[in-house]
């Protein structure tokens, strides 16, 4: 009797096993899908806000990732920018340097809650299936950016820029240039990014002692989360405006040399309804 | 359909036809409230979260109905989070809904259910649908179940689903079936060798937009790190509980055929020729656990064993952390309750864990008992992660009075478990003392002293406690816990202004109230960063700082 049981059971597995076990196999194809393909049409390109830190073990992998995606796109359609605003991100023991700072927790706090670090936001879009804004699987990055980079864009922002290494007076001016209506409060953020700084870095069972950290954002010509620009924006339409900054003293950080002008334009919305329209990077040294 | 609306479809239903039958239904349930009020103190890592910055408040509700009339029973479940701390210990959730239903009625031999269904298979080595509320784990299994009894000793169950989060569903299919009976060889009584055998089969079946999302991130790796995923994982296990006369012996081995999951630890090169750590790969993985209970007049005694390889099961192998488990893998140390002693516990390994325990315990005569546990946890290729070895001793003097004395030494791999790099083995010490004395037959007054010898991590601690009783209403708690000796080379040590470390002192002081079916309890607590452990389920969560209330009811 109690063999029965076992027999009926044992035949149903047999069945199930032989019989379901065989797949057709799924296809990968390395390499992504590229970036835009046609010559006629502007694409968006894509701001990447990484939240990272200098303790936060897993954000050289990120970095890393923001490399090949840069490798992989180009690096006028991936443009990242490292956000070292708070959590995991004080100095560690003996860091020369501290990336930390207000303007930087200013836009880091914009996109609490987020699942830990490193966490990318990727033209400030909240993706379907997404819990949070940003998204804190680095291995998911390509696969957002990909997405954003497939997008007709609906307006295009334009930057030409001085500096004047004598007085550190840096002089920008943005275009902005509608494509199609766009029926929402618009913003423009400037930033600056600096990068080359070798420090130390949490790593994953070690700290890396060398560690040449890119794309740290210092501060901003704008405000953290933007200066306004209009109401709406019609295609064909265009907007300049002219902004001045003058770059702190050298400490090892505000090297003009190293540093990068970061502009975008975006939508003055909070929460899961920000989006950011384009963005464009210069070197503050050309 | 939305939960809500089938979970107030049903009960209409069921009021329904309460009202037109004799029998009244019954009902019972439970109600639980945490409300935290957060209280900001940098100096401990009590910051920089969205509750300390300006929510100030969070807290989190569950109301529990069950109604039991005519065969049937349904239940349901209210769950609330406002601005919790709970699901991201670092973040802030809110969402409120009907968390959980069901259906359940028994037709002849087969007993049937619907809804949000919490069942295992063995010990839950290849499933279970479990909820752990501390870590707001609650992966109940959101389909249909039925338990089909062959005879008295033999049942054979089948279920398929999808996995509970939150008020949604992961999107893998869960099916899962298994056998289990129960034998006895020879003549009933106390020399009889009893068996409850038992096997069982989970298949889980990916949803097209899991492997893709798999095939996505493939994508973008180099070609030669590049494993290919499939739809369908299944896992089989079989086990046996063996009983005879002192000696009761678990056995369970399972086997999970090959998946791509996250490998942490694994490296990968990227396409610009950076290494870096983690990597999908695919594999199969096994368990074997073995446990031995030998309770023979006043000696009792467990040896356990467990060996794991790749068995991260998830409902998406794309979900990390504590997301998606659709298994349990029992822990493998002893699960400690004073303060000082529980602080380093060791996270069940899923992917290379070799352990051991081994847990004695003596009653000596009436008055005294000695206990003594010992457990060894290493990865298959052989690092040390975990050791323990822990001794205590009661006596019990009458009813007036009660003294447990003890000491533990553990080894506790904090790179590992909490993830920091360069970190040493943390190598504590920690003696501890528990005096209970009954003033009266309703009062009573409890002591804890603890002191933990580390030079690693926080460095050395004192700990002490005061706990006040009248029974049956109120207990009054106060404790404090000092870091006296707190070491300098710490990778997180907060220094203050003057570059000093502070010797940091995080005090509790609380009330509890009992009335009835109610407990009301209130805390004032500083809480220092540290591992919170439920059944070798683990998570870091950071320094707490603040009041907590909690109200829990049964009716």
């Amino acid at each position: 009797m109690t063999l029965r049981p076992i027999t009926i059971l044992a035949a149903v597995l047999a069945i199930v096993l032989s019989t379901s076990c065989e797949e057709i196999p799924v296809t990968v194809s390395t390499g992504g899908g590229g970036g835009p393909t046609s010559s006629d049409t502007i694409f968006k390109t894509v701001l990447v806000e990484d939240l990272t830190g200098v303790r936060c073990p897993n954000c050289p992998k990120g970095s890393a990732q923001l490399d090949d995606m840069v490798a992989l796109f180009g690096g006028d359609n991936i443009i990242p920018v490292g956000i070292h605003g708070d959590f995991l991100a004080d100095p560690l023991p003996e860091s020369k340097f501290v990336f930390k700072n207000d303007y930087a927790k200013a836009i880091e706090e914009s996109y609490v809650p987020f699942l830990g670090k490193p966490a990318g936001v990727f033209n400030r879009i909240k993706f379907e299936d997404e819990l949070f804004i940003s998204n804190a699987d680095s291995d998911e990055w390509p696969i957002l950016a990909e997405r954003e980079l497939q997008k007709v864009a609906e307006a295009t922002i334009g930057m030409e820029h001085s500096y004047d290494a004598g007085s550190r007076r840096l002089e920008v001016d943005v275009t902005v240039t509608g494509i199609v209506d766009i029926d929402q409060g618009l913003a423009v953020s400037i930033w600056l990014t600096q990068s080359g700084m070798v420090d130390k870095q949490e790593s994953v069972g070690e700290v890396l002692p060398d560690y040449v950290h890119k794309h740290v954002l210092l501060g901003g010509v704008t405000a953290p989360l933007g200066d306004p620009l209009v109401e709406s924006l019609l295609a064909d339409e265009t907007i300049t405006r002219s902004y001045t900054y003058t770059l702190p003293a050298e400490d090892g950080l505000w090297v003009a040399e190293d540093m990068d002008i970061i502009s975008f334009l975006h939508n003055t919305s909070s929460g899961d309804g920000r989006e950011v329209f384009y963005t464009v990077h210069a070197e503050v040294v050309e | 359909m939305h939960t809500h609306k089938i979970a107030l479809t049903l009960v209409a239903w069921l009021m329904t036809m309460s009202l037109h039958a004799q029998d009244k239904p019954i009902f019972s349930g439970g109600f639980e409230s945490n409300l935290n009020f957060f209280i900001r103190d940098s100096l401990i890592g009590a910051a920089d979260i969205p509750q300390y910055d300006r929510e100030l408040t969070g807290g989190e509700a569950w109301l529990n109905l069950n109604m039991a009339y005519n065969g049937f029973t349904i239940g349901g479940r209210f769950d609330l989070f406002n601005n919790s701390n709970l699901l991201n210990p670092t973040g802030s959730y809110t969402g409120q809904g009907i968390g959980i239903w069901y259906i359940r009625k028994s037709v002849g031999n087969l007993d049937l259910q619907a809804g949000h269904i919490y069942d295992q298979i063995g010990s839950g080595i290849i499933f279970r649908s479990f909820e752990q509320r501390p870590l707001l784990i609650d992966n109940a299994l959101y389909g249909v179940h039925g338990k089909y009894h062959l005879n008295d000793n033999w049942s054979i169950k089948a279920f398929t689903g999808m996995q509970r989060f939150l008020f949604s569903e992961h999107s893998g299919i869960i099916k899962g079936a298994s056998l289990e009976g129960f034998h006895t060889f020879g003549e009933p009584g106390a020399g009889a060798v009893n068996v409850a055998p038992g096997i069982g089969i989970v298949n889980r079946t990916l949803s097209d937009e899991a492997v893709g999302r798999l095939v996505d991130k493939l994508r973008f790796y180099r070609p030669e790190d590049v494993v290919i995923p499939q739809y369908n994982t299944y896992a089989m296990t079989a086990y046996n509980t063996l009983t005879w006369k002192w000696l009761t012996w678990y056995v369970e081995a399972a086997y999970k055929t090959p998946e791509v999951f996250l490998d942490p630890m694994a490296e990968r090169t990227t396409v610009g020729g950076e290494t870096v750590e983690g990597r999908l790969v695919r594999d199969a993985g096994s368990v074997i656990y073995n446990s031995i209970g030998i309770a023979a007049g006043k000696l009792g005694m467990s040896i356990e064993a467990k060996r794991t390889e790749n068995f991260n099961m998830r409902a998406d192998p794309n979900l990390e952390r504590l997301d998606g488990l659709i298994n349990y893998l029992p822990p493998m140390n002893r699960q400690n309750s004073y303060r000082l002693t529980a602080r380093y516990a060791p996270a069940v390994q899923d992917l290379s864990e070799l352990a051991f325990q081994f847990d004695a315990s003596y009653k000596v005569n009436k008055k005294l008992s000695v206990h003594g546990n010992f457990s060894n946890i290493t990865t298959l290729d052989g690092d040390q992660l975990y050791r323990e070895i822990y001794v205590d001793a009661t006596y019990k003097q009458k009813r007036k009075w009660q003294l447990t004395v003890g000491a533990q030494r553990q080894e506790y791999n904090q790179e590992v478990y909490e993830i920091k790099p360069e970190v040493p083995i943390v190598r504590t010490v920690v003696p501890f003392a528990d005096f209970l004395y009954r003033i009266t037959r309703k009062k009573s007054i409890r002591f804890e002293t603890q002191y933990m010898d580390t030079r690693e991590d926080f460095g050395r601690w004192l700990f002490g406690l005061v706990e006040y009783g009248i029974a049956p209403k109120w207990i009054f708690e106060a404790s404090i816990m000092y870091n006296f000796e707190p070491n300098e080379d710490r990778i997180d040590a907060v220094f203050d202004e003057n570059g000093n470390l502070p010797a940091l002192v995080y005090p509790t002081l609380g009330a509890v109230y009992i009335h009835k079916a109610n407990r009301y309890s209130l805390r004032y607590v500083k809480q220092v960063e540290g591992i919170v452990c439920t059944g070798g389920i683990c998570r870091l969560e950071p320094a707490f700082s603040g009041f907590k209330f909690q109200v829990t009811s049964v009716f």
